[in-house]
C-alpha cells in the first residue's frame, strides 16, 4: 500500500477554490496547534464547505504536520479509506433528511472515550442545519463542554437554520463568492474544460464553484435548464406549472431548499434588469415574463427579502410543497 | 506471509472473535480480524475500536507476516474446509491471502495490518494480578450503578483506583455513582499499580469483561496504557478504552456517621421491598420505610391503585424515622451483596443512606439516596 505518490487525499488546501481569508484562518490556528473548539462553515450549496473542512482534518491528522497534509503517512493512509477512528462524521440521512438526536447521541458516545490514535480528533457535522432541534439542543451539551484535544467542524447553508444557542458557540466563517472569472480559469486549469464551456458554466455558477462543476455535467445542467424554464412559467402566474414545481419539492426539503437559490436567482436577475444592469446576471439567457418583467426594483427586493424567511421556515419542519406553493402564487399574483 | 493451522485451531481463534467485530461501522478495516503469524505462533485480533480482544494461537510458521481479513468469512471458511489442516500464503506485496485445503482453495482480499486500529495487549502476569472471584465481584457489584448517560462525564463509568486501608493493606477499588446511588467495592491484588493512577472504565467495556470471567480460572492481569486498560489471562487479552473525564470526589458522599442503624436479614428486606413495591408507582418505585424501635415498616401508597405494607424484624438503634426510598435503587444493591444480613445507616429523612454488609470485613458498601415523598 506504500506508493510514493500520494494516490488520493481526504483533503488538502490545495483543492480549495478560492475564500483565501477563511482559509488562511483555518490553516494559521491549525498550524499553531490552537485550532477553535467548533467551527461554522457557512454558505451555499457548492461553494466549497466541505472541500474546506475535509482539508482541515487531514491539516489536524496528518501525522507529519507540513503545510498540506503528505497523503504518505498512516493517519493519511487511514483517512482516504475512512479508517481513522480520530474522524467522526454525521450526515443527514432518512426519508425526512434530517439528523437525528440518535446520530448526536452516537458521537457523544464516542467523545466520552479517549483518543485512540492522532492528536486530534474532529467532528465533521455535514449539512448540520438539517438537525432537528432536539439534535440541536443535545449537541449543545457537546459544544458547552468540548473534550479536550476535540474540533467539531459544521457545515450549513443558511445561519437561520440553527438556533441561535449553537450558532454562538462555534466561530462562524461566512464563504463568500468566489469572482467569476476566477471559477473560469479554476475550471479550464484543474477541471480540464474547454474555454468556451468554462465561460458558460463560471457566468452560470454566480461564483460558485460546486456549480459550476454541475453545470459542465451535461445532464444536470439539462435538469437545471428546465427547472428555470419552470419556474419562470410559474412565477409569470402559469397555474399548471406552480403545480408541477410545488410537486417536485413536496416532501423534498434538500430539492426545496434548491429550487429557493433559482427563485433567488430570477429575482437577482430580475432587479438587475429593472436598473438596467444586465452586465452581472446569472441567468442572461432566461427570458423573464409577467411580474418579473413588470415590478418595480424596490418590489422585487422585497420578494428577494422574504425568501430568506422560506429559507428559515424552511427549517422548522414546515412542510416543503406548501411553502413553495405559497411563495410562487404570491409572487405571481404581484 | 505463510502458515498452516489445525482447523480446530482456527475456528477456536475465529469463533470467539465474531462477538466483537462490528459489521455496520462505515469503518471497513473494523469488520476483519488481525492475523500476525510469528515463529512463536499466531496472533489475532478484533476491535470495534471500543472493546478488543487478543488471542494466541498455535501454527507451523513457514513465512512470518501480517493481514487483515473479513473476521465473518474467514470463520465461515474455517467451518467448512474439508480437511484438518489450513494452509495460508500471502504472495509478497500482495493483499490477496491464499487459503487451501484439501482440493478446496480461497483467494481472499485482505486491508493492510498498518491500517488497523491500534490495540493495546497485556502479558500474562504484568501489572498487577487479581484472582478471578474478585474480578468478577467488583464488576458485579458496580456495574449496575454506572450512568448510562454518556453526556455526564466522570459518571458514565467505573472509577477504579488502589487505595490504602487501615492496616497498610492496600485493595484495588472500583466506584460507580449515576447520581441516584453509588457502589463501592474493593479486592486485594498482588503486583503493581501505577501510583497515584486512577481510571475511568466505559460501561460496555466491563459488561463485556465480565463475560470473559470466570469464578474458576487463576487470576487475571490488569495492565494500563494511556488509552486502554487491558485485562490478560493465559494467552488471551482482553481490552477496553477508557474514558475522558474525572470521577467525583466520591468520598464526600459516603456519609461518615449515623444517628440510626438498622441491622436486618438481606433476603427478608429484598423479598419484602419486591412485594410492597407492587403497589408503588412503576416510574421511581417510591416505598417508604418506618424505623421504630425492634422493626422495620416498608409501605408503599398510590391513590390509584392502593397500598402494601410489611413489618421485618430488625435491631434498630437510634430515633425513630420515617424515609423514602426508590425500591429498585435498594434491591439493586441488595442483589449484588454476599451476606445473609445488612447494616442500613441513616442520617435524617433526607440525608444519603447507607448499606454495608451486616457481618464480615468486606470493603464494600452502597450509598442510597432518600427520595422525598409525600
Ligand atoms: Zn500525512
Amino acid at each position: 500500500m506504500s506508493t510514493d505518490e500520494p494516490t488520493s487525499l481526504f483533503g488538502r488546501w490545495g483543492d480549495i477554490k478560492g475564500h483565501e481569508r477563511v482559509v488562511a484562518a483555518l490553516r494559521r490556528a491549525i498550524a499553531a496547534g490552537r485550532p477553535h473548539h467548533a467551527y461554522l462553515l457557512l454558505g451555499p450549496r457548492g461553494l466549497g464547505k466541505t472541500t474546506i473542512a475535509r482539508a482541515a482534518v487531514s491539516a489536524l491528522l496528518c501525522e507529519l504536520g507540513q503545510s498540506e497534509p503528505c497523503g504518505r503517512c498512516s493517519a493519511c493512509s487511514k483517512l482516504t479509506q475512512s479508517m481513522h477512528t480520530g474522524v467522526l462524521q454525521v450526515e443527514p440521512g432518512g426519508k425526512a433528511n434530517t439528523i437525528t438526536v440518535d446520530q448526536i447521541g452516537e458521537v457523544q458516545r464516542q467523545l466520552a472515550y479517549r483518543r485512540l490514535e492522532g492528536e486530534w480528533r474532529v467532528v465533521l457535522i455535514h449539512d448540520a442545519g438539517l438537525m432537528n432541534d432536539s439534535a440541536q439542543n443535545k449537541l449543545l451539551k457537546t459544544l458547552e463542554e468540548p473534550p479536550d484535544g476535540t474540533v467539531i467542524i459544521l457545515t450549513a447553508v443558511h445561519p437561520g437554520q440553527l438556533l441561535q444557542t449553537v450558532r454562538s458557540r462555534c466561530q462562524k466563517l461566512g464563504l463568500g463568492v468566489v469572482p467569476v472569472d476566477a471559477v473560469e480559469r479554476w475550471l479550464v486549469e484543474t477541471k480540464g474544460a474547454g474555454p468556451t464551456m468554462a465561460r458558460v458554466a463560471a457566468a452560470g455558477s454566480r461564483g460558485i464553484p460546486g456549480t459550476a462543476l454541475t453545470l459542465l455535467d451535461p445532464e444536470m445542467g439539462e435538469e437545471r435548464r428546465e427547472r428555470l424554464t419552470l419556474l419562470t412559467r410559474a412565477l409569470a402566474g402559469d397555474a399548471g406549472s406552480i403545480g408541477e414545481a410545488v410537486s417536485l419539492v413536496d416532501r423534498d426539503k434538500l430539492g426545496c431548499a434548491e429550487m429557493l437559490v433559482l427563485v433567488q436567482e430570477l429575482l437577482r436577475d430580475a432587479i438587475a434588469r429593472s436598473v438596467g444592469v444586465e452586465a452581472s446576471l446569472v441567468h442572461p439567457d432566461v427570458s423573464l415574463a409577467g411580474p418579473l418583467a413588470t415590478l418595480p426594483g424596490r418590489a422585487l427586493a422585497d420578494y428577494a427579502l422574504r425568501i430568506e424567511d422560506v429559507q428559515e421556515k424552511l427549517t422548522r419542519n414546515v412542510h416543503p410543497g406548501g411553502l413553495m406553493e405559497g411563495l410562487l402564487l404570491e409572487i405571481s399574483g404581484a | 506471509m505463510e502458515f498452516r493451522i489445525a482447523k480446530d485451531e482456527l475456528i477456536r481463534a475465529l469463533s470467539r472473535v465474531q462477538g466483537i467485530v462490528e459489521k455496520r461501522s462505515t469503518n471497513p478495516i473494523i469488520a476483519n480480524v488481525l492475523l500476525e503469524a510469528g515463529s512463536d505462533g499466531m496472533k489475532v485480533s478484533a476491535t470495534d475500536t471500543e472493546v478488543s480482544l487478543v488471542g494466541h494461537y498455535t501454527i507451523e510458521c513457514i513465512q512470518p507476516g501480517r493481514l487483515t481479513l473479513g473476521a465473518r468469512q474467514l470463520y465461515e471458511i474455517a467451518r467448512l474446509v474439508p480437511t484438518d489442516t489450513v494452509s495460508f500464503r500471502l504472495p509478497e506485496g500482495s493483499f490477496l491471502m491464499e487459503i487451501s485445503s484439501g482440493k478446496a482453495q480461497f483467494k481472499v482480499l485482505g486491508l493492510a495490518a498498518d491500517d488497523y486500529p491500534p490495540i493495546a495487549e497485556g502479558g500474562d502476569g504484568e501489572g498487577l494480578q487479581i484472582e478471578a472471584a474478585d474480578l468478577k465481584a467488583l464488576v458485579d457489584k458496580t456495574l449496575f450503578s454506572i450512568s448510562g448517560d454518556d453526556t455526564r462525564t466522570g459518571l458514565n463509568g467505573a472509577h477504579v483506583e488502589v487505595t490504602e486501608l487501615a492496616g497498610g493493606r492496600t485493595h484495588l477499588r472500583y466506584v460507580s455513582t449515576d447520581g441516584h446511588r453509588l457502589s463501592l467495592a474493593g479486592r486485594k491484588f498482588s503486583g503493581n499499580w501505577t501510583a497515584d493512577r486512577s481510571v475511568l472504565l466505559p460501561k460496555k467495556g466491563l459488561a463485556e469483561l465480565r463475560k470473559l470471567v470466570d469464578v474458576g480460572d487463576g487470576p487475571w492481569s490488569l495492565l494500563l496504557s494511556d488509552t486502554q486498560a487491558v485485562f490478560s489471562r493465559g494467552s488471551t487479552s482482553f481490552s477496553m478504552r477508557l474514558l475522558e473525564g474525572d470521577f467525583p470526589d466520591y468520598k464526600q458522599v459516603v456519609p461518615g456517621g449515623w444517628q440510626r442503624r438498622i441491622l436486618v436479614q438481606r433476603a427478608h428486606v429484598s423479598q419484602a421491598l419486591k412485594r410492597v413495591s407492587i403497589l408503588a408507582s412503576e416510574k421511581s418505585h417510591p416505598v417508604r420505610f418506618h424505623i421504630s424501635d425492634g422493626t422495620l415498616i416498608i409501605t408503599a401508597k398510590q391513590p390509584e391503585t392502593g397500598e402494601a405494607r410489611e413489618e421485618l424484624e430488625a435491631q434498630v438503634e437510634g430515633q425513630d424515622l420515617e424515609i423514602g426510598f426508590n425500591a429498585r435503587y435498594f434491591l439493586d444493591a441488595l442483589n449484588v451483596m454476599d451476606t445473609d444480613s445488612i447494616a442500613i445507616e441513616i442520617g435524617d429523612s433526607l440525608s444519603p443512606c447507607l448499606v454495608r454488609p451486616g457481618e464480615g470485613e468486606a470493603d464494600e458498601l452502597f450509598v442510597v439516596m432518600p427520595m422525598r415523598l409525600e
